[in-house]
């Protein structure tokens, strides 16, 4: 389990993160969204004993990152947002370096590194010099290294970045495989599409500053106040929004073309259902009556305002 | 416990990730091989040279065996040379890089984020540049032999010449090392790596030169301090010389030995600090070690000297040690009072005076550290005074001994008043270092012009901090009044800078990004 207990971290005058808290569990697939600058990359490295927190610190399965770091390091896998790969290095090499350092004995080296490499799809290109290996490969290497000690929690700063849609797609993929077998894992990106599909929790950061956390339909409904309804009316639609509009529970009415309306409504299910039915009664030939899903960048543009540190 | 410590310790020095790694690299394609072609037609040219010269010279007369030795001996002096002065590029250009590369391709965040010690990697980073530059000396021993088999020397005087060479290699490797984990670029750590190598050959070598060409000072031939061995450049005449400890012969390139894996060790825990946070084992390991070395240092040369003074002379003497040699922790003062908020957080100003904080390496620690550097090496010239001569230096040490107190007070408020208004860690380091280097190095040539009398009692030489050191008579009185009076100063520079702090003033931060768009 990774406890973050209140992390701050200034530079000089500036405060990059605040008071940072949240919890994780085993399984956990947490998406860490901030625009450029938010902290993100400040938290990440705190959490990886790479940065010491102003005030604040994090525990990793009893492991605190100030009083016992080696501790932490030996249970995690980070990947920052840059390759930091060797020249004149080998793919089985450079795990191998890894492999010895995170003190994986020296008989299993082999078998994991063939392992990882598996997991990785990256067999084929054992004994390729790293230099030579594609964008996309070398980000699967570096995940590659993170796994080869096995961590119980995996650090990866936006490691979608730069990828094609093939790479990204097969990246996500191995991030929510990577998750089932019980890992926690915090996933970084300011890119929102590429977090929605696979993170079942997240956190929205904004000069250094938490402004929600939990899971994603969780948070969706708590900003979320009010449901956007769309109707589709065939004609009179002009007539049918002056109707609405005098619903107690419609906030506003707009209309997207000369049939379709756009409903913010803040009643319940069933005053939902009593809406509809005052529509037909009253005439309008409604064909398309439906709730749109808030997504998760409706909730990010509502809650942040673009500043950054 | 014991276990696992060697374990540990077995594993950072055989079997070193970092160091296999490295070495893979080093031997990858054909570039290791041509580069030791290179050195090998290089090595084998200038040998086939000397000993053509050495040969010719001989054609037309018929020499005596004497003569011939004496050639034979020039002949194998020259090869040393040459791996001198192989040492002397190889080994820091080898190793300077190595650290600011990493930092540059961030892989350093890589290796940190696992759990390895600083001390792990330093090491692998040493060994692999260390073994590459062992490798070349190997390289050379068959051009070495020949020597040995012509008669020009001993296989005795060929390992004792490389065991020398090694061990320098390990001092410039150690140094390099701390260099490159300071630098921001590869082009700055080599140029300040190759810089130290020529202050140590110059320094080095005239102090090796002293020590040889004055007869060991009455003492029978072969017999002198273990310092002559350090110049690569006079091997030839110092590889089989010894020092006599405790009425043993003991072998210098012995002592060099000690003394270059000591150096070795606090420039692992120097280099080790910088890569680690504040309050580190690596930190605190320094500190503790840069105590006991200057005592040992202080202790070593004055013990070593110090039964040439007569009884009178005892106390003047003694503080000429610990007053001078500590002169030499000038290098390292900007590194132990300055600070910056531009940094990492064990940079940042965190109180004035503490104890605590000079045992953790923090800035509040600087006077207290200052001041347990300053009681080393008091007490180990006390120390060697005694153990040497059988006597106390009396008081009269003791006016010295407040003089040193102002003075290091005097570099630590400097220090803490130029950090509380300098722009950042480094400015303030350098504009320290060099206000004190103008504030020793001025005044005499200012007062030289201005004033023919000397330093005499009542001339303007009393307002030079130094003056009290020039021991050729006891200025107790200007020593304990100059002690005052740059312990004061000390102070208020000190309280100053703390009011800067307290009350910062607002700074122009200069604009980084593109040029702004100018209207037409």
């Amino acid at each position: 389990m990774l406890e973050v207990k209140g992390l701050s971290k200034d530079y000089g005058g500036l405060r990059a993160v605040d008071d940072v808290k949240f919890a994780l569990q085993p399984g956990d697939v947490f998406g860490f969204i901030g625009s450029n600058g938010a902290g993100k990359t400040t938290t990440i490295r705190m959490l990886a004993t790479l940065l010491e927190p102003t005030e604040g610190t994090a525990s990793l399965n009893g492991c605190d990152i100030l009083d016992d770091p080696m501790g932490v390091r030996r249970q995690i896998g980070y990947m920052p947002d840059f390759f930091g790969l060797y020249d004149d290095v080998k793919v089985w090499e450079y795990l191998d370096f890894f492999a010895t350092i995170y003190s994986v004995p020296g008989r299993q080296r082999p078998k994991v590194i063939d392992d990882v490499l598996e997991l990785t799809n990256l067999t084929g290109k054992k004994e390729a010099f790293v230099q030579t290996l594609s964008r996309g490969m070398q980000q699967r290497l570096c995940l590659a290294r993170c796994l080869v000690h096995d961590p119980t929690l995996l650090l990866l700063d936006e490691p979608a970045s730069g990828l094609d849609p093939r790479a990204r797609a097969e990246l996500k993929e191995l991030i929510a495989e990577l998750g089932r077998m019980g890992k926690i894992v915090i996933v970084s990106s300011h890119i929102l599409p590429e977090l929605a599909g696979f993170c079942n929790t997240v956190g929205i950061i904004e000069r250094g500053e938490l402004l929600a956390f939990g899971p994603v339909d969780q948070i969706v409904r708590q900003v979320q106040v009010a449901r956007i309804l769309e109707a589709r009316i065939l004609d009179r639609a002009g007539e049918a929004a002056s109707m609405l509009c005098g619903v107690p529970s419609v906030a506003s009415v707009a209309p997207i073309d000369e049939q379709k309306l756009r409903i913010e409504f803040h009643g319940s299910l069933d005053e939902q259902a009593d809406l509809l039915s005052r529509l037909i009664a009253t005439g309008f030939r409604v064909v398309d009556f439906r709730e749109l899903e808030a997504n998760l960048e409706d909730v990010f543009l509502k809650l942040t305002t673009g500043a950054v540190n | 416990m014991t276990h696992s410590w060697l374990r540990r310790t077995v594993g950072t020095y055989f079997g070193n990730a970092t160091a296999v790694r490295d070495y893979r690299a080093q031997l990858r394609g054909n570039r290791s091989f041509v580069l030791w072609a290179v050195y090998l037609a290089l090595m084998i040219g200038y040998a086939m040279i000397f000993y053509t010269s050495t040969q010719r010279s001989g054609y037309e007369e018929t020499i005596s065996v004497a003569d011939l030795q004496s050639r034979l001996r020039t002949f194998y002096e020259s090869i040393i040379y040459f791996l001198g002065a192989m040492i002397l590029l190889v080994a820091p250009g080898l190793t300077a890089t190595t650290i600011v590369n990493e930092r540059h391709r961030r892989s350093l965040d890589l290796v940190f984020s696992a759990p390895v010690t600083p001390k792990y990697y330093l090491v692998g980073k040493m060994l692999s540049s260390y073994r590459y530059t062992w490798m070349l000396l190997a390289l050379s021993f068959p051009v070495t032999a020949v020597c040995v088999v012509l008669g020009g020397a001993s296989f005795g005087d060929v390992f004792a010449v490389y065991a020398l060479l090694s061990f320098q290699a390990l001092i410039l490797t150690s140094v390099a090392l701390v260099v490159s984990t300071q630098a921001t670029n590869a082009v700055g750590a080599i140029s300040l790596s190759y810089l130290f190598t020529f202050v140590y050959a110059l320094l080095t070598s005239l102090l090796a030169g002293g020590l040889v060409f004055a007869g060991g000072m009455g003492r029978q031939v072969g017999e002198m301090s273990f310092l002559a061995t350090l110049s690569p450049f006079l091997l030839p005449f110092t590889s089989d010389s010894f020092s006599m400890l405790f009425g043993i012969e003991v072998p210098n390139w012995l002592l060099t030995g000690v003394a270059a894996v000591l150096f070795c060790k606090i420039a692992l825990l120097g280099a080790g600090s910088v890569l680690a946070p504040s309050g580190s084992k690596e930190t605190i390991g320094l500190r503790l070690h840069g105590v006991a070395y200057t005592f040992l240092a202080v202790f070593l040369v004055a013990s070593s000297t110090v039964n040439t003074a007569s009884a009178g002379d005892l106390h003047r003497v003694t503080a000429a040690y610990f007053t001078w040699m500590m002169l030499l922790v000038l290098f390292v003062a900007p590194a132990i009072v300055c600070f910056g908020w531009d940094r990492e957080r064990k940079y940042w100003p965190d109180g004035f005076v503490t104890f605590r904080g000079a045992i953790i390496g923090r800035p509040s620690g600087g006077f207290a550290y200052l001041m347990l550097l300053l009681g080393a090496g008091f007490l180990g010239a006390i120390v060697a005074t005694r153990a040497a001569t059988g006597l106390w230096p009396g008081t009269g040490v003791v006016p010295y001994l407040v003089w040193s107190i102002g003075f290091w007070t005097a570099i630590w408020g400097a220090g803490r008043w130029i950090s509380a208004i300098a722009s950042g860690f480094r400015t303030a380091q350098v504009l320290l270092f060099v206000l004190v280097l103008m504030a020793l190095w001025l005044p005499p040539m200012f007062f030289g012009m201005i004033s023919d009398e000397g330093a005499t009692p009542g001339s303007i030489w009393s307002l030079y901090p130094l003056t009290p050191l020039f021991f050729d008579r006891d200025r107790f009185v200007l020593a304990v009044v100059q002690g005052i009076v740059l312990s004061a100063f000390g102070w208020g520079l000190a309280f100053l800078g703390e009011r800067a702090l307290k009350n910062p003033k607002p700074r122009r931060i200069r604009f980084t990004g593109p040029p702004p768009v100018l209207r037409s």
